[in-house]
């Protein structure tokens, strides 16, 4: 047994009905890659999910898979198994679970008995990229460790500056980079793209984006809030899994419906709010999820996360490349769209991703920001970013050290003491504004 | 003025030594770090090109700004910078090469003042249109670097560098073909040293530096002792001699590297027919095997471990090394993700491995050490 199984609940309490589903439709889908005559890609998040959609691929996201066995507790044997074989212990967990899992069916010729959901269908070909972080497409190039099948990587740059000489050569080259990635499945799979059904499912997949973006935004602008982060870094995901499909269109429709319900009974988390919370940059310990809970005992909620947030398409008529259209309609982060400005000059990658720009349109009262031991993709640039809001935004800010899958670097006695001084804080800034 | 090798030490202890002095005369100081900046578009500008590294002093300011879970090297050269240590670098170039150096870009150019702040994008991949890409990034990089330098950077000029460049990591091959020799003419230590030295000072000078140094290797008496090793070091960023002199005193001969200040630097030349800024972006994106340029695989597993790392095996086969040293930077995700197959690669070639974890300033010193004469007694005695 592993530290925590069996014995406490450490999993997240959810609080909209809709978000509730989510976990048996995720279970499904690995479920059903046991059994379907569709070939099997094993593929890193790249907002691509419509390319296997249309190329009637089968996709399966370790790095959701790893999150799934850290909120499990399970993913222990896993970091030790990679580990085994020399990957360090610094790398990203999300990584080391999923080399982990890939070495353990190689040694024992079969699938684990406790991976989680009956494990992972072995893949016919692996798909990485360089969105947001080195380890997306060096951690699948070590995969080649274990399975014998085709890989491709592909570049997704993310431009400086939104300028349309600058922002367009970086469009063309990611979709230069994504045609690459349809040949290659063209390839391996022995078949053509059908266009006018990527075309199709690109359609339903801004429509999905548009009520995703609507019930995030609404719940977290709502006083009171009616979905929390907790929901939220759930109800991510068919957006993110299972973009494009049908499923994930109704998914959205269904919650938009309830966020809109919940707003207009004022249903909220905690009815009197105390304190409006933003979790920040980072992202979320899945082994210890129940964290978010804990601050509601003290009447405060998390009204948004920063680490899974809905797009914000931008709007160029006369597109008709679907590969472009698809690029357009994640091109720019929530954050961009709440201020209505489009960036021109050199801006900073690490102040776009700041969750300063919400603490206005939310009336945020402090930030938590997660500092994760084996991600450098989300956690460098968090001490820049506090030491901006507080000199700017004037908002208290708690870093608590974590790690996404790895419990051991995650002291529950040490979040709890670092969330008594930040309450306290807050508390004395309430009285001090009070008076 | 000292000369040679002497000349190297000076400037490798001080390292901003010749580019203040050429800054109080009116030249202009471009910063760069790591190996993917085009140092000879800064040539061609008439700047002084000048590499951002780190020291092995303790970091004590960049822990207010950078977290402590990130490269310890890319923290040390904060720590510098905060420190007012490159005050005579008017400019900086910082290119997209990892998550470490990319992301501090936007830290450093918030506190560490100079007049000119340019983030290259380096593409991740090397494909037909990553190249492209690429050469738009250097042609906006041209632009840039004419209006803070207030020159044109013509063709003629920009050959006129690449030539110089290139006679800069000829020499530097050279020098290396000394390594070959039982026992080497010249140790890894000083090969770091004159590494770090040839980063700091005008190319020209740099050349002229060079020659006085082969002359001086090439017939010199207190050269390196044989040793019972020859090893080969393999990893990311190593610029103090530190780590390399602890495994010559440990008893080894550190005879070649696959460093990013060493032989990935300057083991290609950059053609000089055809576009000039088109070779540039060829070179720095396809010549240099740097873990975070992914090379597409193509054939066998083999096939794809070859192309990645066959030339680390040649190395150690053409410099007759019989082992070598991984040395990793905790946090160089990159380099970590690689390692492993590294050492089986290697291994599987008949090259014993040691496989080091470290934090850029060695501050378990005693146990690497350890670790370090365990190995050479254990490959000692094969």
């Amino acid at each position: 047994m592993y530290r925590g199984e069996g014995k406490f609940k450490t999993s997240a309490r959810h609080w909209t009905e809709t978000t509730k589903k989510v976990r048996g439709m995720l279970k499904d889908q690995y479920a059903g890659a046991h059994t379907t005559d569709k070939p099997v890609v094993w593929s890193m998040l790249a907002m691509i999910n419509e390319l296997y959609m249309a190329m009637d691929v089968y996709p399966l996201y370790p790095e959701n898979y790893a999150g799934l066995c850290a909120t499990k507790r399970v993913a222990d044997p896993f970091l030790e198994r990679a580990q085994a074989d020399g990957f360090s212990d610094v790398c990203c967990t999300y990584a080391q679970t999923g080399l982990g899992y890939a070495a353990m069916c190689q040694d024992i010729g079969q699938i684990p008995d406790f991976a989680p959901d009956g494990g992972m269908a072995k893949p016919m070909m692996l798909v990485g990229s360089s969105l947001v972080c080195d380890t997306r497409f060096k951690w699948f190039q070590s995969f080649a460790r274990y399975l014998d099948v085709p890989y491709y990587a592909f570049d997704m740059p993310i431009p400086r500056s939104m300028r349309p000489d600058t922002a367009m050569g970086y469009l063309n080259y990611t979709v230069e980079q994504m045609r690459g990635l349809v040949e290659f499945m063209e390839r391996v799979l022995g078949k053509k793209m059908n266009w006018d059904k990527l075309d199709e499912i690109v359609t339903r997949t801004q429509k999905t984006y548009e009520c995703w973006y609507e019930a995030f935004i609404t719940s977290a602008s709502a006083i009171p809030c009616p979905m929390p982060a907790e929901d939220t870094l759930t109800n991510f995901a068919p957006a993110f899994f299972m973009t494009g499909s049908e499923e994930a269109l109704n998914f959205y429709q269904e919650l938009l419906e309830e966020v809109k319900g919940k707003i207009e009974r004022k249903e909220g988390v905690v009815p009197e709010e105390k304190y409006r919370l933003i979790w920040g940059s980072g992202l979320p310990p899945w082994h210890t999820m129940n964290v978010f809970n804990s601050v509601e005992e003290r009447g405060a909620v998390f009204v948004y996360q920063c680490a899974y947030q809905p797009f914000a398409p931008m709007e160029i008529p006369g597109i008709t490349d679907p590969l472009m259209r698809m690029l357009l309609g994640r091109g720019l982060p929530a954050s961009r769209r709440l201020a209505r400005e489009m960036p021109t000059e050199e801006f900073s990658l690490v102040d776009m991703s700041s969750p300063a720009f919400f603490i206005e349109p939310f009336k945020a009262d402090g930030i938590v920001i997660s500092m994760l031991r084996s991600c450098r993709g989300t956690s460098i640039g968090q001490t820049y970013l506090k030491r901006k809001i507080q000199e700017q935004a004037k908002v208290p800010v708690l870093i608590l050290e974590t790690d996404i899958c790895d419990v051991h670097a995650h002291s529950e006695a040490n979040v709890a003491a670092r969330f008594d001084a930040f309450f306290e804080t807050l508390e004395s800034r309430k009285k001090a504004g009070a008076s | 003025m000292a000369k040679g090798l002497e000349r190297a030490k000076e400037l490798y202890e001080n390292r901003g030594l010749r580019a203040s002095e050429l800054k109080d005369k009116g030249k202009k100081v471009m910063g760069y770090i790591c190996c993917f900046p085009p140092i000879e578009l800064i040539t061609a500008a008439d700047m002084v090109p000048f590499r951002i590294t780190g020291s092995q002093e303790p970091i004590t300011e960049a822990d207010a700004y950078l977290e402590t879970l990130m490269c310890p090297f890319v923290r040390s050269c904060f720590d510098q910078g905060i420190k007012n240590r490159y005050s005579f670098v008017d400019g900086i170039i910082w290119p997209h090469t990892c998550d470490n150096v990319e992301k501090t870009y936007d830290v450093w150019k918030r506190y560490v003042p100079h007049s000119f702040y340019y983030y290259l994008d380096v593409p991740h991949m090397a494909d037909p249109s990553s190249f492209e890409f690429f050469t738009g990034q250097l042609e906006a990089l041209k632009s840039a670097l004419e209006k803070f330098a207030e020159c044109e950077i013509s063709e003629q000029k920009l050959v006129e560098a690449i030539n110089i460049h290139n006679q800069n990591r000829n020499l530097l091959r050279q020098l290396s073909e000394f390594r070959k020799q039982d026992p080497p003419l010249i140790s890894g230590s000083e090969m770091t040293q004159v590494m770090v030295a040839s980063t700091t000072i005008p190319a020209d000078e740099c050349n002229q530096m060079l020659r006085e140094i082969i002359e001086e290797v090439e017939g010199r008496n207190d050269g390196p002792e044989k040793k019972a090793a020859r090893l080969l070091v393999y990893g990311c960023e190593i610029d103090d001699v530190g780590f390399i002199k602890l495994v010559e005193q440990s008893g080894a001969n550190v005879v070649i590297d696959d460093l990013c200040l060493g032989t990935r630097e300057y083991w290609k030349d950059i053609p000089t027919e055809g576009s000039p800024i088109r070779n540039l972006a060829d070179h720095y994106l396809g010549d240099i095997k740097c873990p975070r340029t992914f090379l597409r695989a193509t054939g066998t597993r083999q096939d794809d471990l070859d192309n990645r790392f066959g030339h680390i095996r040649d190395f150690a086969k053409d410099y007759n090394a019989n082992a070598a040293i991984l040395y990793i930077i905790q946090y160089c995700d990159t380099f970590e993700f690689d390692a492993p197959d590294v050492r089986d690669y290697l291994e599987q070639s008949g090259i014993r491995v040691l496989h080091l974890e470290d934090d850029y300033v060695m501050s378990n010193v005693g146990g690497i050490e350890t670790r370090i004469q365990a190995f050479l007694e254990v490959i000692s005695n094969v």
